[in-house]
């Protein structure tokens, strides 16, 4: 038997990773992918919840997440695709006009 | 601690270092893949471990299939030629970022929220279940999401376009 | 009879409203909204007079206005004899005076024609709600509104900085009297517990002497501010610079008298304050001769007008200080006829020489001016106390009550001043409407005036000539009326009871203001119309007195050097100089200068680079799971 601090452990760190990647990362799609993982580490955490407790509500908000995710990636990609075009690259120091 | 457990350790790594790799990759194409790595294994965890063989299929589905390959259409969109990463990514702001990261992690194991006792035995949850939940109690958010995905779809066309 | 006093006060500020929202509508057609809107209540107040002659009276609540834990002030109404004479004072002189200004603004442009008649009305509301009140905040209001339609009918012609500052001169004036009004309100509730008439006055006895004199005092401080009233006369004269039935109607016949009014209103206060009776007497004579004494002088027909007015409404005070609170108030009432009576004339006279107001270029305007001319002279032998015109009865009863009350030098004082009067007022109708014209370009343009500006002086010249018959009335005549109000109250009833008795005395002294009358008059004769003695000479010979008498004393110099100069003084060098520019100033642009320092630093943490943000989340993370974990 697993126990279910494994898998919360496990979840905590892919989310850490993600964060970091956030924090550290100057590329913004390289920023949007970790996101994605960020996402992916709360994922981790609500199926393990839900296997826990033998029920489903973990699952809903796993499918709901995952459709807020797909939501975000359009929105994202059309950004990142505007100011690509915009400041003809995706670093996110480019955007600079709101620098005092 | 039996073989299935080292198993469970071993698999966790692989999707933490993949985690790690979508970090670490200074190409945008290979961080894309890592977390294409990472996806997949996640959807084998729950296939194999947590019991969920509906979302595992969802999850290669949407995220490997829909959302993963359109970020990858985008960066080669792009163009990312070798040249133009200049990107170091061994800097103080590593540093500081490790250690923010770490105060962080420190915190969530430090706030206890680890419920003690382990995974249930083999309970699967199937489509069924879940939409026994989703059409009854939760048709009002499923009905929201629809319309969220479906303004996203429309700010995303108004974003893309060329005229800004 | 509350809907009738409701209507009397309400049609006035109705047609304010009207002329004054919609003066681009209105414009020249103005007066056919205010004179209505004045004659209908003059009409109902007949009708609310003739029910108080029968013996009715009214107190009542309509509204109450402030209700704060026990300071319960209420809009209510009290008709009682006093306000009853007020109101059909007011409404009737008011009306004819309405009338003659349709004749006398006929050269303003359309707003200022509808501006003026608003104001008109709305004073007409501000001084009926003054008599009407039922507690002293109410008669505050009133007391405040005319004194606001005073200043801005003082200021009409605004564009002339004389008439602008004049309108100041009488509000700031008027404040300070307003001051001591108000001390003596708190005073009145602090120790009584209430503004109501009624309960004022049936607890008054509570109050201790120093405390009733104090209160009185003060009180009678507003009533000197008001009433132009030594110290504070000096806006009257300057107020001329109004609208002539302005000067009528606010600066003669009613605004000026309701000082006079809240004395009397008062009268349960003052009986329990001899002394201050007595300063309200002292200073009413003083103010009486005092005025009468710059009125010799001076060549400016509307200001003679308006010291005639200082000095009446000292012999109003003499009456009311003297106890005689009915003679006072039968004065107050004769001379709003014969003082607005006068006023018209010499607006009459003033619109057709197109605003020339020297007496000294006038002369030999009867021939041109017959009704004006006319009734000026019924005016102003109604004033100089000729039987039987209305100042006759009115000033001899003041005179008679201040012997008989033993104020002897007070007696003297008035008599003597009956008899300057009398000169002064002939003097200037010598000098305006007989002997040879001294301006032949004045005394050809000329001309009598349209019938709606004469019939008012007819109608008022004939109220002026028998008004004063009312005393003559059975059951005591008009001061008999108002004693059935004042006696009540006056359990004691020292000065008011020898109405006959003393009958020779009483002779003597009516024979004595009689003769004083007509010396007054006969002298003005000698000297304007034979010369003989010649008033050049005299002025010759008696230069310091007459540069003293024509400089008014010198008085608004007094106070200018006393309290403007300083003040302004003050103000410029202390309070702007350093309070203002410095310390004010000083504060509010250094509050800003630390919000832009402060900004300055602050804004640094704004990179505008997106990871400093999620960095800017994440701290806050942090954060919040640190004072989870810690608490």
């Amino acid at each position: 038997m697993i126990p279910v601090s494994w898998i919360f452990a496990l979840s905590v760190l892919v989310f850490a990773t993600g964060a970091l990647g956030v924090l550290i990362r100057k590329n913004a799609i390289v920023m949007f992918l970790c996101i994605e993982l960020m996402l992916n580490g709360a994922n981790i955490f609500f199926v393990g919840v839900s296997k826990m407790r033998g029920a489903a509500e973990g699952h809903i908000f796993v499918l709901f997440m995952m459709a807020i995710a797909a939501a975000e990636a359009a929105i994202g990609m059309a950004i990142i695709t505007a100011f690509y075009r915009r400041k003809g690259g995706v670093e996110v120091d480019r955007a600079d006009l709101m620098k005092w | 601690m039996g073989i299935y457990e080292l198993s469970f350790i071993a698999f966790g790594l692989i999707v933490f270092l993949s985690g790690v790799g979508v970090v670490a990759l200074k190409n945008p194409v290979h961080s894309a893949l890592a977390l294409l790595a990472n996806l997949t294994l996640t959807a084998v965890l729950y296939l194999s471990y947590l019991s969920a063989p509906f979302l595992g299929v969802v999850q290669i589905i949407v995220y490997v299939g829909a959302i993963l390959v359109f970020i990858l259409f985008v960066i080669m969109l792009m163009n990312v030629r070798k040249e133009d990463i200049t990107e170091t990514l061994l800097s103080p702001r590593l540093l500081f970022g490790l250690g923010a990261v770490v105060v962080f992690v420190a915190q969530i194991l430090a706030l206890n929220i680890f419920v003690s006792g382990s995974a249930q035995g083999a309970k699967y949850i199937h489509a069924k279940d879940i939409a026994d939940l989703l059409f009854t109690k939760y048709v009002l958010p499923f009905e929201l999401v629809s319309v969220l995905i479906f303004a996203a779809a429309c700010g995303a066309i108004a974003l893309a376009k060329k005229r800004m | 009879m509350l809907k009738l006093i409701l209507a009397v006060i309400l049609i006035p500020l109705a047609g304010a409203m009207i002329n004054g929202l919609f003066c681009w509508k209105t414009k020249r057609k103005a007066h056919l909204i205010a004179v209505p809107a004045i004659a209908i209540p003059a009409v109902i107040s007949l009708v609310l007079f003739w029910k108080v002659a029968h013996g009715q009276r009214f107190d009542g609540t309509f509204y109450w206005w402030i209700s704060v834990g026990n300071f319960r002030i209420p809009i209510g109404f009290l008709l009682d004899e006093l306000s009853a004479v007020m109101i059909v004072t007011v409404t009737f002189v008011a009306t004819w005076i309405h009338i003659y200004s349709i004749g006398y603004m006929d050269h303003e442009t359309d707003r200022g024609y509808a501006k003026y008649f608003c104001y008109l009305n709305f004073f007409v509301f501000f001084m009926l709600t003054l008599v009407l009140a039922n507690n002293y905040l109410l008669m505050f209001v009133g007391w405040e509104g005319v004194g606001l339609c005073s200043y801005l009918l003082i200021g009409y012609w605004y564009e002339k900085a004389s008439a602008a500052n004049a309108g100041m001169k009488a509000f700031i004036t008027n404040r300070v009297g307003d001051f001591g009004f108000m001390i003596a309100l708190f005073l009145l509730y602090k120790h009584l517990g209430s503004l109501i008439y009624h309960d004022v006055f049936a607890s008054a006895h509570e109050l201790t002497l120093p405390l009733a004199t104090l209160i009185t005092l003060l009180l009678f401080m507003g009533a000197t501010g008001k009433s132009a009233q030594i110290p504070l006369y000096v806006w009257l004269p300057d107020a001329m610079e109004g609208p002539t039935p302005v000067s009528s109607l606010i600066h003669a016949a009613t605004m000026v008298t309701a000082g006079v009014y809240m004395v009397a209103r008062s009268h349960v206060l003052y009986n329990l304050a001899p002394f201050a009776m007595e300063v309200v007497a002292s200073i009413g004579a003083a103010t009486a001769m005092f005025a009468a004494s710059m009125a010799l002088v001076n060549n400016d027909l509307k200001r003679v007008l308006a010291y005639s007015t200082v000095s009446q409404l000292g012999y109003m005070f003499v009456g009311v200080g003297v106890g005689a609170y009915a003679a006072g108030v039968f004065h107050l009432f004769t001379h709003a006829f014969f003082k607005g009576l006068m006023f018209l004339c010499a607006g009459s006279v003033m619109h057709a020489l197109h605003g020339e107001l020297d007496m000294q270029k006038m002369g030999g305007l009867y021939n041109k001016m017959k009704i004006t001319a006319i009734t000026f002279i019924i005016g102003a032998l109604a004033i100089s106390g000729v039987p039987p015109l209305a100042g006759f009865w009115s000033k001899d009863s003041i005179l008679h009550h201040a012997f008989v009350s033993g104020h002897k030098i007070i007696w003297f004082v008035g008599t003597v001043t009956a008899a300057m009067t009398a000169f002064y007022m002939f003097r200037l109708i010598f000098l305006t409407f007989f002997g040879e014209p001294r301006d032949k370009h004045i005394y050809e343009i000329a001309h009598e005036n349209p019938p709606v500006m004469t019939i008012p002086l007819m109608v008022l010249a004939f109220f002026s000539a028998t008004v004063g018959l009312l005393a003559l009335l059975p059951g005591g005549g008009f001061e008999g009326f108002l004693n059935r109000l004042f006696e009540a109250a006056h359990h004691g009833a020292e000065h008011a009871a020898h109405g006959g008795h003393e009958a020779g005395g009483a002779a003597v002294l009516i024979l004595i203001s009689v003769l004083v009358a007509f010396m007054g008059i006969g002298l003005a004769y000698a000297m304007y119309m034979k010369h003989t003695p010649d008033p050049k000479k005299l002025t010759e010979r008696f230069r310091p007195i007459y540069t003293l008498l024509y400089n008014r004393y010198y008085v608004d110099e007094l106070y200018f050097a006393l309290f403007i100069n300083p003040t302004v003084g003050i103000s410029r060098h202390v309070l702007w100089k350093i309070v203002d520019v410095l310390i004010i100033d000083g504060i509010v642009n250094g509050v800003a200068r630390l919000c832009s320092l402060v900004g300055n630093l602050i804004r640094k943490i704004h990179t505008g680079f997106i990871p400093d943000y999620a960095w800017a989340i994440l701290v806050g993370i942090i954060i919040v799971c640190g004072l989870k974990i810690i608490f």
